[in-house]
């Protein structure tokens, strides 16, 4: 470094700890030394946060919040503004990226228990992120004003309708008008472009800095702060600059080059990322065949169609998100990473990850009645997993499995009783094996078999 | 493993062999016309669906999101040239392709009903579509303009291009399925009087509108794809970089 | 974990180069960003030149247009008027229109292409206001020959929109490239040459 650059440094340094935080956040902080293909996922949401930031101010300066100028003005950056395409372009895939990023970071954390002690904060940081992400995504698309924009979001604030006695009022102040109409757009434009950003950065703040308090986990799930070194740096670690840096910057090419995949040849993703029906104006006269939420929606809307009440369905989907807060307090096995935990966690994890998936298949399509009864097993294996998860926080006695799986299948079997029409008997009776199925693997396997038994946690890092 | 695998795949076979997602009888299957096959590389054929667009079209479809212009520069049309035959009204080069027709007229002759702006309007409902509309017009003397439409039945619009085309005819037959319940299915279009045009020229006047339609809805893809190769291209050059870089770093950790 | 055999040439290759082609792509994305900025597709069609009928102007008569959304006057002068202008030089800070304010064309006493034709962008070159046409001499002082005046910060310019000497502003009045397409009537916002091309 030359000597002017040293000296304005020290200049900053003695009026801001630049240097300070440069070593404690990047240079000094070590992290563990066998991160995976898993943890690249952190580093690329905050990337694309940048481009949804860099692109969202870009597309603010084109786009007119007004229902009679929205559609329009989004046609006039796809053609007539300088490379609006492009902007624009980077903004819808972006949105759909992130979750993407945001889904595989979070089954990161459920793979290598990264959500258990001390990193539960971190973890509840997390969910306000995601959740603050929904709200995001959920906002800015009503902006575009097309037909799906308005009738998506006609639906889902209707939700808000079927909570009693005030539900009603709750809807019409979400929209501040009896349908979705100008006053909503104007609204959710300010919500979009300013509040949930500001409060998503300050929220990005606080997951860093909690992670950075605690550290960072890994694969093996051992803490590297046991193992010092005589200079107190823990051994099995490196410093994150530039180890990490440079690995991130690897991993950020890779994925912009799958995101620049979509951008540009793929920008629409075949109706995934862009709704097709979106493309014609939002109409209040004409409602498109089948309204379905973006993708990354879906798996919640599953379970809110899979029960019948309108305020269970309601309350079903609020819990499905919610529950997710709780599992640092819901899996209390010490053991954290996948690598140590029995195979019936394994297979736990893997239903889930399938779950989720064909939750969101069923929330891309139209009901029908397979599809209704296939929805309700699903989301019953969805909350079953939380509750499975819990039982395998320690060992238990044979009296207990057996018990807990009567009592689950029992509930469920009451349930299928309670619900059962003439016409539904044969659907309910075939697919009730499968929640039968998922708790006979789940939880008489480990009593049965020796599948349920961990393996024996390291002291240190593996590899 | 196995009993999970099973399961598994007990949902996927309820799931894509399932009777009520397969099933579904309809008076006229779609792609019985054939498929479409976009080509925006065949500027010639863009140019002469942008001639049909404006004559046939933009008289009561607006495109009021695209400009005269930005079509002329990108399928390489001449201002004069636009001017004189692609701009009927006294609109100027570089103003928005919309329609003189009043919306409450436009409403009023056709049932109600706007005719849809075509700027995005193909995209929306996809290319394949407006090419099966455009082929599977026939006559009905129950519609008020004396067509129906396979396609979109009832539609609302008259068959503009049957002077071209000429007039079909549409034969259905009567069929029965294996719960022995009647359906009046469509059979097979007949010319009742012959247009002006052959069957295949008049099918390549519908391939150009529809691949005109297809470039309207979007002008950016026909740079987009190009420009994206080089990105690609130096995002591989920066890609090797940088894992080279990587592990140089990583050479002595173990 | 510091080993010494570290290649360290190579390191510092490899991220040199990265750096350098990193830094080269961040430049190129910016790039759309920077462009989106510019005027689009519909401020240039808004912009787009303006024809003009003068066959039916009056002597000493002036119209105004608006040419990217901003005033353009046309005024047609009288043969009193366009005595003036050559018995101005020494009151006059650029009598021969030295600075670029007019398309080679208009660099002569007239600031036109045909004498009686004056065609002028309304803005007043000192701070924006519109200066007003005013023809009568004698009316802003006793020596007025007839010009624009500008209100604002009292700019005065002659008849060809030359600016005086000691007034705020310091530049002559723009002339907007044009041409006449017949007779009687000029087309605004592009030269012959432009047009041609």
């Amino acid at each position: 470094m030359s000597g002017i650059a040293r000296g304005l440094l020290g200049w900053i340094d003695a009026r801001f700890p630049l240097s300070k935080m440069w070593r404690e956040h990047l240079s000094e902080y070590y992290a563990p030394k066998n991160f995976n293909f898993w943890y690249f996922f952190g580093s690329l949401a905050l990337l694309v946060l940048v481009i949804q930031i860099l692109s969202g101010i870009f597309l603010t300066m084109h786009y007119k919040p007004d229902a009679e100028l929205a559609f329009a003005s989004v046609e006039h950056i796809m053609r007539d503004v300088n490379w609006g395409w492009l902007i624009r372009y980077m903004h819808s895939t972006g949105a759909s990226f992130f979750f993407i990023v945001i889904y595989l970071h979070m089954f990161r954390a459920l793979m290598y228990g990264s959500f258990k002690n001390p990193r539960e904060l971190l973890w509840v940081f997390g969910m306000l992120i995601y959740v603050a992400l929904m709200a995001e995504a959920f906002m800015g698309y009503l902006l575009p004003w097309g037909n799906m924009s308005y009738w998506g979001a006609q639906v889902i604030i209707n939700l808000f309708n079927t909570i009693p006695y005030i539900g009603e009022a709750i809807s019409e102040w979400i929209r501040g008008d009896f349908v979705i109409s100008d006053a909503t757009l104007n609204r959710f434009f300010s919500l979009h472009v300013i509040a949930v950003p500001l409060a998503l950065l300050a929220l990005v703040v606080g997951h860093i800095l909690a992670l950075h308090e605690v550290g960072s986990n890994n694969p093996d799930g051992v803490e590297i702060k046991k193992n010092k070194g005589a200079d107190g740096i823990p051994v099995d670690s490196v410093p994150f600059h530039p180890y990490y840096t440079v690995k991130d910057i690897f991993g950020a090419v890779v994925f912009l080059g799958i995101f620049s995949v979509v951008v540009f040849f793929i920008p629409d993703m075949y109706g995934y990322f862009l709704e097709h029906a979106n493309f014609d104006p939002a109409s209040a006269l004409n409602t498109p065949d089948h309204i379905a939420p973006i993708w990354y929606f879906t798996p919640f809307y599953t379970v809110l169609r899979a029960i019948p009440d309108p305020f269970g369905g309601f309350v079903g989907m609020s819990l499905a998100i919610i529950v997710l807060f709780f599992l640092p307090w819901i899996d209390r096995n010490p053991i954290k990473s996948i690598r140590y935990r029995s195979f019936l966690f394994k297979i736990n994890l893997l239903i889930f990850a399938v779950t989720f998936f064909v939750l969101g298949y069923l929330g891309l399509n139209a009901v029908t009645p397979l599809y209704s009864q296939l929805a309700l097993r699903f989301t019953e294996l969805y909350f079953l997993f939380f509750i499975v998860l819990w039982t395998y926080s320690r060992s238990r006695g044979v009296v207990f499995w057996i018990s807990s799986f009567v009592i689950l299948l029992g509930i469920i079997t009451l349930y299928d009783v309670f619900i059962n029409t003439s016409e539904r008997t044969e659907l309910i009776w075939q697919t009730w094996s499968i929640p039968a199925a998922y708790l006979v693997i789940t939880l008489l396997l480990p009593f049965l078999t020796r599948l349920g038994s961990e393996k024996e946690v390291p002291e240190r890092l593996t590899s | 493993m196995n009993t999970c695998t099973k399961v598994l795949a007990a949902v996927l076979i309820l799931v894509f062999v399932n009777p009520v997602w397969s099933a579904g009888s309809e008076a006229y299957k779609k792609g019985t016309f054939g498929k479409i096959h976009i080509d925006l590389s065949n500027k010639t054929s863009l140019q002469r669906g942008a001639k049909y667009f404006v004559n046939f079209c933009l008289s009561c479809h607006p495109a009021k999101h695209s400009r005269y212009k930005r079509v002329a520069d990108d399928l390489g049309i001449s201002e004069s040239l636009t001017k004189n035959n692609l701009i009927f009204t006294d609109q100027k080069f570089g103003d928005l392709m919309t329609v003189a027709m009043k919306r409450e007229d436009a409403q009023k002759w056709f049932l109600g009903i706007d005719p849809p702006d075509l700027s995005t309007h193909a995209r929306a409902i996809g290319p394949q579509a407006v090419y099966e509309y455009l082929k599977s017009f026939y006559a009905d003397d129950t519609r008020p303009f004396g067509v129906n439409n396979l396609h979109l039945p009832n539609t609302a619009m008259p068959h503009v291009l049957v002077n071209l085309q000429g007039l079909q005819k549409a034969v259905f037959r009567n069929e029965t399925d294996k719960n022995g319940k009647e359906h009046h299915v469509f059979d097979k279009l007949e010319m009742l009087q012959p247009g002006s045009l052959s069957e295949k020229e008049y099918e390549r006047v519908v391939v150009d509108i529809v691949n005109f339609l297809a470039y309207l809805s979007e002008p950016a893809q026909l740079v987009r794809k190009k420009i994206g190769i080089g990105v690609l291209f130096f995002l591989a050059v920066l890609g090797v970089l940088s894992y080279f870089m990587k592990k140089s770093y990583w050479k002595n950790i173990h | 974990m510091a080993n010494d055999d570290f290649d360290h040439g190579r390191r510092k290759a490899l991220t040199g180069g990265a750096a350098i082609v990193g830094g080269v792509g961040a430049v190129i994305t910016a790039w759309p960003f920077i462009a989106s900025m510019n005027p689009s597709a519909s401020a240039l069609a808004a912009g787009a030149p303006v024809e003009v009928d003068v066959s039916k102007m009056q002597p000493g008569q002036q119209i105004q247009e608006i040419w990217r959304r901003k005033p353009v006057w046309i005024i047609r002068r009288t043969p009193e008027m366009i005595k003036t202008l050559s018995t101005l030089t020494p009151k006059l800070r650029d009598p021969g229109s030295e600075e670029n304010q007019q398309p080679a064309f208009a660099q002569n006493e007239f600031r036109s292409i045909k004498e009686e034709f004056l065609v002028l962008i309304g803005i007043c070159t000192h701070l924006g206001c519109s200066p007003e046409f005013r023809p009568e001499p004698g009316t802003i002082s006793s020596s007025w020959l007839g010009g624009f005046y500008c209100a604002c910060h009292g700019s005065r310019f002659d008849l060809a929109g030359r600016v005086y000497k000691n007034v705020p502003a310091n530049k002559n009045l723009e002339v907007p490239p044009y041409y006449f397409m017949s007779n009687g009537r000029i087309l605004i916002g592009m030269t012959r040459e432009e047009a041609a091309a």
